[in-house]
């Protein structure tokens, strides 16, 4: 296609009139710097510029990627001349003129959709309601929206779902409300035939027989902490000198010990009272004295074999305590009627002040059962399972102006499950009943409560993709000192960090360099930094350098790392896409991955190896400016620990982000990206996300620009939040 | 290799738990359907990040003489296999969306419709098994289930722009409707045997789905409420949690049948670390929820689709996706035919136990049609045509090596589908971008 079409067809901005600005000004430059490469059939990595058809509708988001790649510098690439500024104003501002503004995602996707609670407020608003604990991984995994759980779009409800959380609203009612006459407690009875067993032992009608020393096991979930008794049946085959002798072990423990003479159908019971940890627990019982004599003249002195006839657990034993919600909500002498049981019950679950009609449907439903315990714990499945609990329905009410606004209480369960990822509590809801929220004020309290810690595991933990943490696997021939324990703590020194910031009011750029950790001696260790000792994570202050802030954490390290070897590339894109709101364009299809020596003891350094990658112009464009960040990170190795070398290669962190500011080593690019305004507007920006659950659009600039500029100059991280929860997005439907 | 393999399987064999006495868990027939024949059923897996060609392609088109290396643990059943090529999944392409070859493959392996980059929203297709679900599954306790070796992603976007949600669910209820899989084998098992709950009696069991029964009831009304004081698009986000109210209604109704009592002795204990244990663990519930009838039809994905699982324990500890992109090194290319074989094991214990368990004299794998593919070819490239299919039971006449695209470029996956689903009973005339039926079964 001839360039001179395409300037028959695109339009002429307003404001340029006298002259064609494309002919005159932008044409010129793409056909000295463009069209060199981007022209024809094998056109530059398909992108066949002078192809341009001209039909904008069609064509925006060609010319909007140009715009993007032009204005950041990444075209023309590296191994060219830059253009010249003022060429790249005026194709930039040709392009700003000509295009019309990106279009906001289709409806569905642009509102914040009815907003279903993802699993973790699930779990911690049932705790909050009724003091009872559940594990979030009880319920299916919840779908991530732009990185994040909270996005209305993608939670969606399933049949899965659903019975999942009927089954679930069923338990936590019964674990809420003990009832007045406890059931017998549990026991489970297992015949010997179907115990685990090894080799030396063999089934015997229902029962097993042990042929030579060794065990029968059992492993039963234990519901909680608390009493239990576990039992067996057994006989014997009598012979020797002595009678069976068998041991009764639980977790590997021995909890009684006793001699079996009894013989078929004789048997005998042994018992044991224990103290055990909710969870699995392996039971099993142990034959010790085998005795095998096959010579001898009497054939019913030959052989000696304990016989295991049945095996039970029977408990929790002793009385549950009873919950928070019980004691609080149940008690005789004050609850009332099981009308106002219901109402304060449906009135904390939905989050709003229900009317009579709404608890006269539950009390009919609950009345239906005996006894006012079992009429609560209906009324409370019936609360959890209904979509007045499971969504947060945000049905906006028309102010006076005719302007859509939310009501108080969709404004203060907003907040709460901002900053707790759980339900408002009382002090709340009675403000809102009030419409009075003040909400600043309330910011200030909620962070100050320990259930703020929910914004470190919820919005902290995504924000910097520590999903991936979870996820990643070190070569354990690499790096074997990795396991399960430094995982979490990692991970545990992640949130404190966050956690601290944010309580302690400091500026949010010390998330960058806050001149301290939280570490626990094996942390430390793994860091090489002496002088912390015992398991318990505390804060160490850091000497001004490498270590300390969200580039210093190995959390973030080994996430942006593959099993083998760190990643320049991912960690550039994480500083990219987390910390400066610029996320690069992903790789065009077909493009290799970097080649790897497979014996670990590479020909050239890492650097050179993906420096070669750059020189295959396909991905040059985008890997010259995000391979550069990340070898500022060389230093730290794939699970974050300090190195000076790579196999037999010197480390060089020297490096440059996009724009052209170099530096060297983690130190220096901390506080390249600690200055600069796109790590605080990335931060509100991911911050508004996860609170409003939804993207952002270009429109939100209008809003966002001031509230952070309202933060003032050196914004706390706090402050961040403030002016979010201030402004008129967070009020708007 | 010969010897890792061996050992691979034989850890295999000595894990399989003891599988019940399935013919006498058979319901009784209902009258005239299965007098006449055992029902008909559809079962798919997927494999994530395409495959090496060069090892999984038998060298010749017809009959299947020799297993190419990545198919060789299906020897037992070449009779009953089919390797498809030429089969072609257009709407995984960029087609004007740019790149995320994975995302797309996956949402579009059973939809067939194109995934679009909605900005943090999902909007693809309906897919074929739940197609044939909506028209068969009443027929049984459950219409469908999920099964699969990894949850849904919990970071970032998981593909270039493409929501999470695109890259681990095959099943799709609706265009914005993604069917979350079960991952842990035990829980599966709770929820198609022992509806959740441990030892309860049958007068106990009998109460709680009666006030089930009645909170449902009771939710739906609020539902109905709760509907007139939302906009349009919110209506249509809780039309979600309708359905699945309906869905657990109709279960608790015990208008389907199937699926009573499995002995507890199947019980699986959880999720195990080993990835090859974890698969077999769940094909061996979806045997079970087939042999009992429980349901008919099933999705099963042995990973993510740019899953970068390490696979060490068959020594290849690079991740998957990180040496799919093996840039023609031959080391990698070997490695990725290593995961390849690996997936092909996972899948052929799931074949063995089909046609170990019999139905009415007959192997359980002559009813179900099972399908097993990745929605990229070649995973060094991205491509999206020639995918790697097999078929495998359902009857079918096997020993072959076709091609799909015999005389014309490419051939729709989605003809396969609508095959499939007319097999299976239900009849669709055509489905998302289909041109007709493969005619080679």
């Amino acid at each position: 296609m001839l360039p001179a079409l395409v300037a028959l067809l695109l339009p002429v901005p307003a404001g340029w009139q006298g002259e064609d600005p494309f002919e005159t000004r932008v044409l010129p430059v793409l056909e000295a710097r463009c069209f060199g490469c981007h022209d024809g059939d094998d056109a530059e990595s398909g992108f066949d510029l002078a192809a341009l058809s001209g039909d904008l509708a069609v064509e925006a988001g060609a010319w909007r990627a140009v715009r993007k790649r032009v204005a950041r510098g990444e075209m023309p690439p590296r191994n060219k001349a830059p253009l010249a500024p003022d060429d790249r104003a005026a194709l930039v501002a040709w392009i700003d003129a000509v295009l019309p503004p990106e279009p906001a995602p289709d409806d569905e996707a642009a509102g914040p959709l009815l907003r279903r609670l993802n699993r973790r407020e699930y779990a911690h608003t049932i705790r909050d309601l009724f003091g009872v604990a559940i594990e979030a991984h009880e319920l299916p995994a919840d779908e991530v929206g732009h990185g994040f759980d909270t996005l209305g779009a993608v939670l969606s409800t399933s049949e899965l779902l659903l019975e999942a959380h009927l089954r679930l609203a069923e338990r936590v009612a019964e674990r809420a409300v003990l009832l007045p006459d406890p059931p017998e407690p549990p026991r489970r009875r297992v015949d010997g035939a179907k115990l685990g067993a090894g080799k030396a032992s063999g089934a015997r009608g229902r029962f097993r027989a042990l042929h030579s020393n060794g065990e029968v096991t059992l492993s039963h979930e234990l519901p909680r902490e608390g009493e239990y008794a576990v039992r067996v049946r057994v006989h014997g085959d009598q012979a020797g000198p002595e009678p069976c002798r068998l041991a009764l072990l639980a977790e590997k423990r021995e909890v009684a010990r006793s001699e079996v003479p009894e013989r078929a159908p004789e048997g005998r019971v042994v018992e044991a009272y224990l103290r055990l940890p909710a969870g699995k627990a392996r039971f099993a019982v142990a034959f010790l004295n085998d005795y095998w004599a096959p010579n001898d003249p009497d054939p019913a002195q030959r052989d000696r074999n304990l016989v295991v006839e049945w095996l039970e657990i029977e408990g929790p034993l002793d009385a549950p305590s009873p919950s928070r919600y019980q004691r609080e909500e149940l008690d005789p002498r004050t609850r009332g009627t099981l009308r106002h049981v219901v109402e304060r019950l449906l009135r904390r679950a939905w989050r709003r002040p229900v009317d009579a009609e709404e608890v006269a449907r539950v009390v009919a439903l609950a009345s239906a059962e005996q006894g006012f315990e079992r009429s609560v714990r209906v009324a409370i499945v019936a609360a959890l399972a209904s979509p007045e609990f499971l969504y947060r329905p945000e049905v906006p009410l028309r102010d006076p102006r005719g302007t859509e606004r939310l009501g108080p209480h969709a404004v203060a369960a907003r907040l709460s499950y901002f900053l707790w990822s759980s339900t408002p509590d009382r002090e709340l809801s009675e403000l809102a009943d009030h419409d009075d929220l003040r909400l600043r004020g309330q910011v200030r309290r909620m962070v100050a409560d320990a259930r703020s810690q929910a914004l470190s595991e919820g919005f902290a933990v995504q924000w910097l993709q520590l999903g991936r943490l979870e996820q990643a696997t070190p070569d354990p021939t690499r790096f074997p000192e990795f396991d399960e324990a430094l995982r979490a703590s990692l991970r545990a020194e992640a949130t404190l960090l966050f956690d601290s910031v944010l309580r302690e009011r400091r500026p949010a750029r010390t998330l960058l360099d806050p001149g301290y950790t939280f570490l626990d001696e094996r942390l430390a260790r793994h860091y090489g930094l002496a002088g912390v000792e015992g398991p318990a994570l505390r804060r160490v202050p850091l000497d001004p350098g490498a270590r300390g802030g969200v580039l210093g954490l190995g959390a973030v390290l080994t996430a942006t790392s593959y099993p083998t070897r760190t990643s320049p590339s991912a960690r550039g894109k994480f500083v990219l896409e987390a910390l400066l709101g610029a996320p690069p364009p992903p790789p065009p299809p077909g493009v290799g991955v970097l080649a790897e020596a497979s014996d670990g003891a590479h020909a050239r350094p890492l650097r050179e190896r993906l420096e070669a990658h750059r020189n295959d112009p396909a991905c040059a464009a985008c890997h010259a400016a995000i391979d550069p960040i990340g070898f500022g990170l060389e230093n730290f190795d794939a699970t974050g620990r300090w190195r000076t070398r790579d196999g037999r290669h010197a480390i060089d962190a020297r490096g440059a982000l996009t724009d052209g500011r170099a530096f060297a080593g983690p130190a220096e690019l901390k506080a390249l990206l600690a200055a600069d305004p796109a790590f605080v507007r990335t931060l509100f920006e991911q911050l508004a996300i996860y609170a409003l659950g939804r993207g952002l659009t270009p429109d939100d600039q209008a809003w966002i620009k001031p509230a952070i500029a309202a933060a003032g100059r050196d914004p706390t991280l706090i402050g961040l939040i403030e002016e979010l929860v201030e402004s008129e997005a967070f009020r708007a439907p | 290799m010969t010897n890792l393999d061996r050992r691979t399987i034989l850890r295999g064999a000595g894990a399989v738990m003891a599988l019940p006495l399935l013919e006498s868990l058979s319901t009784p027939a209902r009258a005239g359907e299965r007098a006449v024949s055992a029902p008909r059923r559809l079962v798919f897996v997927y494999a994530p990040n395409g495959v090496n060609r060069e090892a999984w392609t038998p060298p010749a088109k017809g009959t299947l003489d020799a297993l190419p290396p990545t198919l060789e643990p299906l020897a037992p059943w070449r009779a009953d296999l089919l390797v498809v090529g030429g089969l072609a999944l257009h709407t995984a392409r960029a087609n004007g969306d740019g790149p995320g070859d994975h995302a797309r493959a996956n949402a579009a392996f059973l939809t067939c419709s194109q995934p679009r980059k909605a900005d943090g929203a999902i909007h693809v297709g309906v897919s074929i098994d739940q197609l044939v679900a909506r028209r068969i599954g009443d027929r049984t306790r459950f219409r469908s289930i999920q099964l699969g070796c990894e949850d849904g992603a919990q970071s970032g976007q998981c593909d270039s722009g493409y929501a999470c949600a695109y890259s681990s669910n095959l099943s799709w209820a609706g265009p914005s409707t993604p069917i979350p899989k079960e991952v842990d084998p035990r829980r599966l098992f709770d929820r198609l045997f022992r509806d959740g709950d441990l030892e309860e009696s049958e007068e106990q069991r009998a109460e709680r789905i009666a006030r089930r029964r009645s909170v449902l009831d009771l939710v739906r009304e609020d539902a109905r409420r709760l509907a007139t004081r939302l906009s349009t698009s919110d209506r249509r986000k809780l039309e979600e949690y309708q359905e699945a109210v309906r869905e657990l209604e109709r279960r608790l109704d015990g208008a389907a049948r199937g699926g009573g009592d499995v002995p507890d002795s199947a019980r699986p204990a959880g999720i195990p670390k080993d990835r090859g244990e974890h698969a077999r663990l769940l094909a061996d519930v979806l045997v079970l929820a087939l042999a009992a009838d429980a349901t008919r039809i099933a999705t099963f994905a042995l990973a993510n689709e740019g899953s970068n699982f390490s696979h060490r324990a068959i020594g290849v500890p690079q991740g998957h996706h990180e040496i799919s992109h093996h840039g023609n090194d031959p080391a990698k290319r070997a490695g990725v035919a290593l995961i390849d074989r690996f997936h092909v094991e996972c899948f052929a214990h799931l074949v063995r136990r089909l046609a170990e368990t019999e139905e009415r004299g007959a192997r359980l794998l002559d009813s179900v049609d099972v399908l097993y593919g990745s929605g990229i070819g070649d995973g060094n490239r991205h491509d999206h045509a020639d995918l790697p299919v097999l078929l495998v039971g359902g009857g079918l006449r096997g020993g072959r090596h076709v091609d799909a695209a015999a005389g014309v470029k490419e051939t729709p996956l989605a003809n396969l589908h609508v095959t499939l689903a007319r097999r299976a009973g239900a009849g669709v005339e055509r489905f998302a971008d289909s041109t007709g039926v493969v005619e080679f079964l």
